[in-house]
């Protein structure tokens, strides 16, 4: 019975979104329950606040489910609020959880404070790949979470710096010596020679020079075929060098150990303090629509993330998976179908609300182009803030190549260690060189230690 | 007859006094006896609280590795980091504040105008909370931060120097602001001890020709001198188990130069879980306090003068 | 002479007066931050005075629906009245026992109590968090307040205070037929009054301050203490710095204000605990 409905309603009410699919595969049957009707009450977790797109979505879920209470939560996405998450799901309190980024999603998994699912995704016959494109998301083989947000990577421009240096049409690729040179071009002095605004920025996470390596290989840029990790790779080597001379030898990107030290990040320095004239980012164009905190008198432009040579595959071009989301409730709960009903509902069809703050939904069965219309409402709004054309053709495009990670080994302890590591080169303590030969030792025990 | 008495009396006593403890009693052995031995047990397994959805099955959850906590403690680069800096804590802040602390609460119980006022100014930061405190530091030390603008201002400094992220710089402001803490209690202690020091043997002094400062060797470090013992040993105690400057500081910039003892212990339980080895550590720090201070009580003969 | 004199003491007062003043500058480099407006407080060419003085970060601080400085005094103050109050007659009550009343086992459990002053709750922070999400005081302003019910300095100080007060005093009340809680609460307990205030300060400093229990165990906003209140606008996205200094200057200045009204009991507080090693 449930199935028949479910395709009945799923006939008619996506005929649309079905016909985008080649095979005509039937992505959706398993998301309604068969009665909407079910009631409960449900707390759901998330970094991002009801006016970031929550609220719109929550709305949106009851008007299918109109008897799910669904209480948001917003918690901080740094080490302080994922504790209080973890402690929070142990206290009964979390429900529904979205967990943002791998290695905290990882910790979950591994201290089982997710249901495991991978029963009920059997039951209902899930395709993981289908839906999600990818199923590498597992621990011990079980299933907790679905990677159902992702990011985007580019660069956002200050059009006013990047007209003013006469740099002409925005690229539509472009590699990292033009980056580079763009930025050199768009760094602005003071009278006595000293930076006055940084031409280019990374990201204020110290791991972006890793993704020049990941947008070459398409997966897992901490680790190598073999398991071991990557840190001694030319490229990866090349990628820490580079970085390291433009923040400290040539001054024309914004030196990471400042955003570290005095935890700035990068939408501040691009939109508040004005000390950055572009910036690699995942996340720019959620602060952009912000005119009470970040309000800005230029245009933001897009170019896409860097390529090492030209016709390269650019693996960071789509969009990655970056959020998971599972259930956190006992099963025994009485409220569990009700969590489980939201869970597919968000993980599908709710997931586009995401691109409302900045993420990008990754759902295959997302109409595309929403982005836009949920970041500015309008078009015509939206050229306000930002260059539309360059805008629609960087930004959350689903469909390019996109990286992802599926090797955890040790990952918690590698990451860290790449931080602190990290900073050692940046902070000119150490050579990048010599910073990634350490590192490459440490992070090789923390796997071997791991196996 | 009378012994009936007696152990009557005796009854009475030992419900009356156990009566009294009780609250205290019960505390003790529920927040501090308890746990203490729960510590014990948990350094020599491997457990994430975490993981444990039912008590009654908690057996399952952990497992019982004997001494490897220990022994990944000292191959375990960052913490054995934070006992070195600790230690680096420990021997600049208490020498300095105990120093300073006695030449300003010489200064303060001599002759001086405006003596309360005066008081009051070295007594705001240790009764202020620490965390608003380092607020402030930071935020002091910060790149485009007050200290870098002074020190450029006066020409020391060619560039803003990085204090939070700099491994070699990165203690720096933490000394600065565990010495503008502490200090305040330094002097008020002192000032007490002074108050003490009977004014006849200054007189006796004054007579025989001494001059201020042998005065102030020869009659007043001695006469201080067991206040000087209890501040070592209250201020090195308070030092090792550093926190609150620490992290206020260590938020964020990832690097092991400036972390502390209780910091990693803290970042073991609370930030990767691993709530076994986070209690070996904690047993280590325990260690490290009761070496210490019995080394300071066994020293004490040389120096402290009752 | 009396001209020399008087110049000492003011070369001395004037040295003191130049620490003084360098002790201060942080904390008015503070209030003076609270009042600009965010560009302000980086402005390049610096100034001590705000240009506009902005009283309305004080209000946004306060009044924040999110976490509210007004709340997290009311939070602060609770856990310390109550930490304060139950501690000071839980301490008065064992130093009493262990001073005045002879019961069997009185010096095990003195030592035992002894030992603990050197072990610092740190060392403890794994099981007590274990224990308290156990028993269900996780999230909960108690697993603050409880720990402060135990503190063996304040029963050893009062416990040598007790045995100084003359053993006559309770004869004569045995004698009309008082018992021991009528010796304790209406004729030694008052005696103890100089004491009790000298410990409520030190327990006001610590529990008014406290930074890690809170830390670990109040996660959620609502329950947030004052200094957590600071550590959210630190770690907040925006990094307001002039609310950051509004929220640390918040929590300093009453705690300063208290002190300087009642200076003498802060000093002799503070000095009592250091009496001797």
């Amino acid at each position: 019975m449930k199935k028949v409905l479910c395709l009945l309603l799923a006939a008619l009410m996506l005929l649309p979104t079905l016909a985008a699919f080649a095979e005509g595969e039937d992505i959706t049957s398993w998301i309604l329950e068969d009665d909407t009707s079910i009631s409960g009450e449900i707390s759901f977790w998330m970094p991002f606040k009801g006016s970031q797109g929550m609220d719109a979505l929550i709305a949106d879920f009851n008007s299918i489910y109109p008897n799910i209470k669904v209480n948001l939560n917003t918690y901080n996405n740094n080490s302080d609020g994922n504790l209080s998450v973890n402690t929070s799901i142990l206290a009964g309190e979390v429900d529904v959880l979205a967990s943002f980024g791998l290695s905290n999603a990882y910790k979950r998994w591994e201290a089982g404070l997710y249901v495991d699912l991978t029963d009920l995704v059997e039951e209902e016959g899930i395709d993981l790949v289908a839906n999600w494109g990818s199923d590498a998301f597992k621990y011990d083989d079980c299933i907790y979470t679905f990677p159902c947000g992702g990011l985007s990577y580019y660069v956002a421009i200050n059009m006013n710096a990047w007209n003013a240096a006469g740099l002409g049409e925005l690229p539509t690729e472009w590699t990292w010596d033009e980056y580079f040179a763009a930025s050199k071009a768009m760094t602005e002095y003071n009278e006595d020679g000293t930076v006055k605004v940084y031409g280019g920025s990374s990201y204020h996470s110290q791991n972006y020079y890793t993704y020049v390596y990941g947008s070459l290989v398409g997966k897992n840029a901490y680790y190598d075929e073999d398991g071991t990790c990557s840190f001694d790779n030319p490229v990866i080597i090349k990628a820490l060098q580079d970085e390291y001379n433009a923040e400290v030898v040539d001054k024309i990107w914004f030196p990471k150990s400042i955003y570290r030290g005095d935890n700035l990040q990068a939408q501040q320095t691009f939109l508040v303090e004005r000390t950055c004239n572009s910036s690699l980012t995942p996340n720019m164009v959620r602060f952009l629509p912000d005119t009470a905190n970040y309000g800005v008198d230029f245009i933001t432009g897009f170019a896409p993330w860097p390529v090492i040579e030209k016709g390269q595959t650019n693996y960071m071009s789509g969009v990655a998976p970056f959020s998971h989301a599972g259930i956190c409730m006992d099963p025994d709960d009485e409220d569990f179908p009700a969590a489980w009903a939201f869970l597919k509902w968000y993980s599908t069809y709710g997931v586009k609300y995401l691109a409302a703050a900045g993420h990008q939904p990754n759902w295959k069965g997302t109409e595309p182009g929403s982005a836009l219309s949920l970041l500015f409402g309008t078009e015509e709004e939206a050229a306000k803030f930002v260059d539309v054309e360059s805008f629609k053709r960087v930004v959350g495009v689903s469909t390019n190549p996109s990286y992802y990670e599926d090797e955890l080994t040790a990952y918690s302890k590698v990451n860290s260690l790449m931080a602190e590591y990290t900073m050692y080169a940046l902070n000119d303590v150490m050579t990048p060189e010599a910073a990634l030969a350490e590192l490459t030792k440490l992070a090789d025990e923390a796997i071997a230690a791991e196996r | 007859m009378a012994r009936k008495h007696r152990n009557q009396n005796q009854i009475k006593e030992n419900i009356a006094g156990y009566a009294f403890v009780m609250p205290a009693l019960v505390t003790y052995v529920l927040l501090i006896a308890f746990p203490f031995f729960l510590t014990l047990i948990l350094s020599f397994t491997k457990f994430n609280f975490l993981k444990v959805r039912s008590l009654a099955k908690l057996g399952k959850y952990i497992s019982w590795i004997g001494l490897d906590n220990f022994r990944t403690i000292f191959t375990d680069r960052r913490f054995v980091q934070s006992i070195g800096n600790t230690f680096v804590y420990a021997l600049t802040t208490v020498p300095v504040s105990i120093v300073l602390g006695l030449v300003i609460a010489y200064l303060l119980n001599g002759r001086v105008f405006c003596k309360k006022p005066l008081r009051l100014a070295f007594f705001i930061p240790y009764i202020s909370s620490i965390v608003a405190l380092g607020a402030v530091f930071k935020f002091l030390f910060r790149e485009d931060g007050l200290v870098n603008r002074a020190l450029m201002g006066l020409g020391w400094i060619a560039e803003p120097w990085k204090w939070t992220v700099e491994p070699s710089l990165s203690k720096i402001p933490i000394i600065f602001l565990v010495i503008w803490t502490s200090l305040g209690y330094v002097m008020i202690i002192y000032m007490a001890a002074l108050q003490n020091v009977p004014r006849s043997l200054y007189e006796a002094a004054t007579i025989d020709g001494a001059s201020g400062f042998q005065q102030f060797t020869r009659i007043t470090l001695p006469m201080v001198s067991p206040t000087t013992f209890y501040l070592v040993i209250v201020r090195l105690i308070a030092i090792f188990k550093i926190f609150g400057s620490v992290n206020v500081f260590t938020m964020g910039s990832s690097i092991a130069s400036n972390t502390s003892i209780v910091q990693e212990i803290y970042s073991s339980a609370f930030s990767d879980y691993a709530h076994g080895y986070a209690s070996a550590q904690s047993v280590v720090l325990l260690l490290i306090i009761i070496f210490f201070t019995a080394i300071n009580f066994g020293g004490q003969k040389k120096w402290v003068h009752y | 002479m009396k001209k020399r004199e008087f110049s000492i003491t003011l070369v001395k007062t004037l040295i003191i007066a130049v620490f003084a003043l360098a002790f201060l500058l942080p904390l008015i480099w503070m209030v003076t931050s609270s009042l600009k407006n965010t560009n302000e407080v980086f402005a390049g060419n610096w100034q001590w005075l705000p240009r506009e003085w902005k009283w309305g970060n004080y209000a946004a601080v306060w009044t924040d629906p999110d976490v509210s400085m007004f709340k997290a005094y009311l939070n602060t103050a609770f856990i310390t009245v109550i930490g304060t109050v139950a501690q000071l007659i839980i301490s008065s009550m064992a130093a009493y026992a262990f001073a005045k009343v002879r019961f069997q086992g009185k010096q095990v459990v003195f030592v035992l109590f002894l030992a603990t002053m050197m072990m610092p709750t740190e060392v403890t922070i794994v099981p007590r968090f274990i224990l308290f999400k156990t028993v269900g005081l996780y999230n909960n302003l108690w697993a603050i307040i409880l720990p402060h019910f135990f503190n063996a300095t304040a029963i050893f100080l009062l416990r040598q205070f007790y045995i100084g007060l003359p053993d006559d005093l309770m004869e004569a009340a045995k004698i009309d037929g008082a018992g021991h809680l009528r010796i304790f609460g209406q004729i030694l307990m008052p005696l103890t009054k100089a004491s009790l205030i000298s410990l409520m300060v030190l327990s006001f400093i610590s529990c008014w301050n406290e930074y890690m229990s809170p830390l670990i165990f109040l996660i959620k906003k609502p329950l947030y203490t004052i200094s957590q209140v600071i550590r959210w606008y630190m770690l907040d996205d925006l990094q307001r710095y002039d609310l950051n200094m509004a929220a640390a200057t918040s929590a300093i200045v009453p705690v300063v204000i208290l002190f300087i009204f009642c200076q003498r009991y802060f000093v002799e507080g503070i000095a009592t605990s250091g009496v001797k090693g």
